[in-house]
């Protein structure tokens, strides 16, 4: 099997770029002729049909979308979802408007769940020993297999009852199940069962706090942070002063009202330091006792302002949280434990829970790290009969995996070819999780239920539950299984079914005596450190188009990753971005470009994990493998080896810049104050109020109609998560472009979310995330230089896109000062890789189009553009038709009212807001008051954007002058 | 006096008439091609293909006296008007004319669960999202775009459902505006169409519009 070249795939359409003059002249002259030939027959539209249902299903209407419950866990949370369905395709997934935690909202990993659903790179059949067998064939050999022989299953932690279940009857002496999670919170759940002596996890209420002060956390992303983290937060931001120490900038810096730049060990350093002045005026005996077990130096951080640190953690005692990073040890976590103990802050801001439990065997199970090392040595020392892996590639932890396992019967569940298919005995191909029942858990007790949408678009393909059905000999289906689980759980499937979920409690759990264990500070120079992508997570979207072509929120590389370097290192080893470096660490060497940013710490090189090729699929393998380490850790670097490539690294920050002179990248310095706007309090509440002498020129346009559309950005709420990029893909039938096209500026996404690096007074380098799409300017710029009318307004303010009639020019794109314009340069679903040749039917049809399975996914509802024609957001137009049209039928204006776009949908800090200006009462129309208000690039350009923004709240906390009443 | 060797025989002199008469031809004819052979009128009007079991409108609504929303029953709930499922046939057909060539295929179909394959007739281009809904709850007859589907033996498309055809109500809705409770009767016939239509505007609060993003997205 060889990996599949997609440069190959490409040159097959005749769309590729020709090669030379020849080559072009030929796909001219062939066009002409089936142009000129398309004249000599009489042309009519193919014949289609209507094909009707036997017996009409209830409940649907042909046409309109149906929506059904189900839910998903990824990482650590179980989000309760709603799926839109057409005819029985899902279309779109969101989260369940009623579900607690996520209240409808979603993450970009949610949303892409779709893609995973459609790959057509997904394994379609089962195979033993190379050969293609029947599904029927798989089940008689998983029943037969001998329970008796020593067996190793791993699969990933699961809340899933049905899973847990039927594990816990699997269970017997000669059974070990491992729970494999590369990306996970170990160590904040151990540290936790270790200070309160059972499994529990942290809630955090920021409605009291006041203070928070944070190392390495990433507690704003939607990585491992629940939605209603995210939400709660900037909603209760306004109180909240926070100090973040940060190896790197994350997206949860973005927040940050100071951010010192430090290096791991050097954090560790800060920690000690602090945590003996809290102590040494709170604790007792032992607590001082315990903490003279860390032997760490004193910090090279400024004391003065860790002084102030340690006053502010005093002053506003049990209104304060102190938060840590996964990449810590567990012993630093106890510290932070005692020190959020002494000031009071747990059961006040800080409430530990227990985690709720139904046979939740891998709470107990042993971390990431035990397990693999204990898999390892069962290899080598014990006789191991048989791994069944269910979706855990073995291969991607286990150095030399193939030498250990000669003798043993591999059956290995997955969705996709990879390493480990080929030292697999047996391959069975894996559902998605919208194809089969199912019952999850939450940590927080809510039981959920996992109703699939589609039947299986394999029919040869088993999910987890089925494996295991099979496994212990059960003649019963998921769904009959599902039925006896709730009767004996006594919950009732046609409210889960309605709900999507039934709601749970947990217990408060309380710290017992802290115990540390000694401690020496970690020496190293330099540090590499690994921490998961925000959109491959582990690498389980490894393959999923759209994760990949998302930019990542803080380094905006799409298609792969980078070592992300400091200025200073970059000076020092004398490497650009896009140089490939080698890095000899203590683990392992790893070859890759670099990428030189602001606010990394300067002994620090960080990559993100998940990134390379994992699986065996046309969009698999960009960007540096990191396998050979472990996420959320930090290896020290023993070398650096600077080599003569250079690769350009799809960066898509400077493809759409806002800047006047757009050529020229220096453009934005002078105009960022008007793109960008940071004010403190004081700036909000007495604005420094300037004449602006600007009118139109042209005639301008009187909006009359009915409802007049307006969208609001709240830019001190929006963390960059990208959760609005992909919903917005997935609604309008957004194409990916591929790495080359990035490369040269030709993304699609109709939103692009900016990430400025701004310095702030302390001159720390800061982050700042502004999403920005189509404006609909009142007095649009693109309007008037468009040469064919394909872009005019409507009556109700929407600056609409007019496919039929756009003829290429790019004028409007050229024109418009936000670049929010995206231009076909070719048909991108035909360009994609995962396109295939189409059945010609008629003399106009194209020569590929996209996948079969792929075809499913397209909403119904929003136009495909096709090559040489721009295309732009349309405030989804389809959905304002539909409530236009709905609230007419049924007279009643509510419908109006709960119009949302679909980035609105999904946000999970409610950013966007987006309604009816000319109502005063509705959302829009309040945003449209508030004093933070400012509209884009407005006194420049009299432009009249209908999307306005909301300043980004500034809070200087080491400046005196600034503020009154503290920090001294 | 006669020229020998006369460059060109004489009737050149009527070359430039000639070309020119040519020229005209050719131009009338590509003008004529393009206006009138490739418009939706020429076509699209009459396009009537043979449907695999030949359901006669005419048959089923003057005869019978059944309403269209009988059949069509989502065209006022939804933005497609449904072709009935098989069920829906059935519930007559299992009792009338069950000896029909015909119906005995319909009920093949219905007894192997088998879709009938009909025939679009009435096609619009990918782009154009027409919602049957917020037309006939405001008054729009079936008849206005369908034509008189009960005088159809075999349907046939009646009007060219261009863009332009649609604009002329989109603009004037007066003029095709009926009672709510009419729109199926289509052999209703208005008194004085004009201040019905300006009555019905309005009471049923038509303003259609006339902008990209009415129809388009």
């Amino acid at each position: 099997m060889s990996p599949i070249d997609n440069s190959k795939e490409f040159s097959t359409t005749i769309f590729e770029s020709p090669k030379s003059r020849r080559a072009a002249l030929k796909s001219i002259a062939s066009g002409m002729t089936i142009a000129a030939l398309s004249g000599c027959i009489k042309i009519r539209k193919p014949k289609q049909k209507i094909v009707t249902y036997t017996n009409e299903p209830e409940n649907l209407i042909p046409g309109e979308p149906n929506y059904y419950a189900t839910s998903h866990e990824i990482t650590n949370n179980v989000e309760s979802l709603i799926v839109t369905s057409h005819e029985g395709r899902p279309t779109k997934i969101d989260g369940n408007p009623n579900y607690p935690l996520n209240k409808g909202k979603s993450s970009a990993h949610i949303q892409a769940e779709l893609q995973q659903l459609y790959d057509p790179d997904r394994l379609k059949e089962n195979t033993i020993d190379n050969k293609k067998v029947s599904s029927s064939k798989i089940k008689s050999l998983l029943n037969k297999l001998n329970r008796q022989e020593d067996t190793i299953i791993v699969l990933p932690k699961t809340t899933s009852i049905l899973n847990q279940g039927l594990l816990s009857q699997l269970n017997n002496s000669k059974t070990h199940i491992y729970y494999i999670d590369p990306v996970n919170i170990d160590n904040e759940t151990n540290s936790v069962k270790q200070v309160t002596g059972s499994y529990g996890y942290l809630d955090f209420d920021y409605s009291e706090s006041k203070f928070i002060l944070n190392f390495e956390n990433d507690f704003l992303s939607t990585n491992f942070n629940s939605i209603k983290s995210l939400r709660d937060y900037t909603e209760f931001q306004k109180d909240i002063q926070f100090i973040s120490f940060a190896s790197n900038l994350k997206v949860t810096d973005s927040k940050a009202n100071s951010i010192f730049k430090t290096s791991l060990p050097e954090q560790e350093k800060v920690i000690a330091y602090i945590a003996q002045k809290i102590i040494s005026k709170f604790g007792n005996y032992q607590d001082k006792s315990e903490l003279n077990k860390l032997v760490f130096e004193p910090p090279v951080t400024s004391k003065d302002k860790l002084d102030k640190i340690v006053n502010q953690l005093i002053k506003h005692r049990s209104r304060s949280i102190v938060r840590i990073g996964e990449s810590h040890s567990v012993n630093i976590h106890k510290v932070i434990f005692m020190l959020n103990k002494l000031l009071g802050n747990i059961n006040n801001t800080i409430k530990i829970n227990s985690t709720a439990q139904y046979k939740s065997r891998f709470l107990s199970a042993v971390g990431f790290e035990e397990s693999i090392s204990d898999i390892q040595s069962k290899l080598l020392n014990e006789k191991i009969r048989r791994i069944i892996s269910l979706d855990i590639d073995l291969t991607r932890f286990i150095p030399n995996i193939e030498t250990l396992i000669k003798n043993t019967d591999i059956i290995y569940l997955t969705n996709y070819k990879n390493e480990f298919t080929k030292l697999a005995n047996t391959v069975i191909s894996k559902t998605h999780f919208l194809e089969d029942w199912g019952l999850l858990l939450s940590k927080e007790g809510h039981v959920l239920i996992q109703q699939p949408l589609i039947n299986k678009l394999y029919n040869d393909n088993f999910s987890i539950n089925e494996v295991l059905l099979s496994i212990t000999n059960k003649k019963t289906t998921t769904y009959q299984f599902l039925k006896q689980t709730l009767i004996k759980i006594k919950r009732n499937l046609y409210e889960l079914k309605r709900n999507g979920f039934v709601k749970g409690k947990t217990r408060r759990l309380n710290i017992n005596q802290i115990k540390l264990s000694p401690t020496k500070e970690n020496t190293s120079q330099l540090n590499l450190t690994i921490q998961p992508s925000y959109q491959m997570i582990d690498g389980r979207y490894s393959n999923n188009a759209w994760l990949n072509e998302t930019p990542d929120p803080t380094t905006k590389l799409t298609w792969g990753n980078a070592f992300i370097i400091s200025h200073e290192f970059s000076e020092k080893h004398n490497v650009k971005t896009g140089n490939i470096i080698q890095i000899k660490t203590d683990k392992s060497t790893i070859s890759g470009p670099v990428l030189i940013l602001p606010g990394q710490d300067n002994s620090t090189i960080t990559l993100h994990y998940g990134f390379g090729k994992i699986v065996d699929g046309r969009f698999s393998g960009f960007g540096i493998n990191a396998d050979k380490f472990i996420p959320n850790k930090a290896y020290s670097v023993l070398d650096i080896v600077k080599t003569n490539e250079t690769i350009t690294l799809a960066d898509t920050q400077m493809n759409h810049g806002m800047d006047e002179e757009s050529l020229a990248a220096s453009g934005i310095e002078n105009r960022i104050d008007k793109i960008l706007q940071i004010k403190t309090e004081d700036e909000i509440k007495h604005p420094k109020k300037k004449k602006y002498h600007i009118h139109s020129l042209f005639k301008e346009l009187e909006y009359k109609g009915e409802y007049q559309w307006g969208m609001s950005i709240d830019l001190n709420s929006c963390l960059g998560c990208n959760a609005c990029v992909v919903s917005c893909q997935a609604e309008n039938n957004i194409p990916v472009v591929g790495r080359d096209q990035i490369i040269i500026g030709r993304e699609m996404s109709w939103i692009r979310i900016d990430r400025y690096y701004i310095e702030n007074e302390n001159n720390e380098a800061t982050i700042n995330f502004m999403p920005v799409a189509c404006v609909h300017c009142e007095n649009a710029p693109c309007e008037q230089v468009c040469p064919v009318n394909a872009t005019v307004h409507d009556d109700e303010g929407l600056n609409v896109m007019t496919y039929n009639r756009c003829i290429g020019t790019r004028y409007c794109a050229n024109n418009c000062p936000y670049k929010v314009r995206r231009f076909n340069f070719f048909d991108w679903h035909q360009k994609n890789p995962q396109s295939v040749k189409k059945d010609r039917i008629h003399i106009f049809d194209y020569f590929r189009e996209p996948a079969k399975s792929t075809q499913m996914q397209f909403n119904p509802e929003v136009t495909i553009r096709m090559r040489g024609v721009m295309e732009k957001c349309t405030y989804c137009l389809q959905r304002i038709s539909k409530a236009k049209i709905k609230s007419k039928n049924n007279n009643d204006p509510n419908v109006i009212d709960q119009l949302e776009t679909a980035c609105q949908q999904s946000c999970p800090t409610n950013a966007i807001v987006f309604g009816d200006i000319s109502n005063e009462n509705s959302k829009i129309s309040k945003k449209r008051k508030s004093k933070r208000r400012y509209d884009l690039l407005q006194t420049d350009l009299n432009t009249k954007p209908r999307t306005i923004y909301l300043a980004k709240v500034k809070k200087p906390i080491w400046n005196s002058k600034e503020r009154s009443n503290g920090y001294h | 006096m006669k020229i020998k060797n006369q460059l060109f025989p004489k009737w050149i002199n009527f070359l430039p008439a000639i070309v020119l008469i040519i020229l005209l031809a050719v131009l009338g004819s590509v003008v004529h091609i393009f206006w009138f052979w490739f418009s939706p009128k020429n076509l699209n009007v009459g396009y009537q293909p043979t449907q695999p079991i030949p359901f006669s409108h005419a048959k089923h609504v003057n005869q019978v006296g059944i309403d269209c929303r009988y059949c069509h029953s989502n065209v006022d709930k939804a933005a497609h008007s449904n072709i009935p499922a098989t069920e829906t046939c059935m519930n007559c057909h299992k009792q009338v004319k069950t000896d029909s060539k015909y119906i005995k295929k319909l009920t093949k179909h219905y007894n192997e669960n088998k879709p009938v394959e009909w025939i679009k007739v009435h096609m619009l281009p990918d782009y154009v999202y027409f919602n049957h809904s917020a037309h006939v709850n405001v008054g729009v007859s079936c008849l206005q775009c369908h034509g008189k589907v009960n005088k159809m033996d075999v349907v046939y498309q009646a009007k060219s459902l261009s863009m332009g055809w649609c604009l002329e109500c989109h603009r004037e809705p007066e003029k095709y505006l009926w009672p709510v409770e009419e729109i199926t009767n289509l052999d209703f016939k208005p008194d004085n169409q004009l201040k019905l239509g300006l009555e019905l505007k309005e009471k049923y609060n038509v303003n259609p519009g006339e902008a990209c993003s009415v129809c388009h997205r």
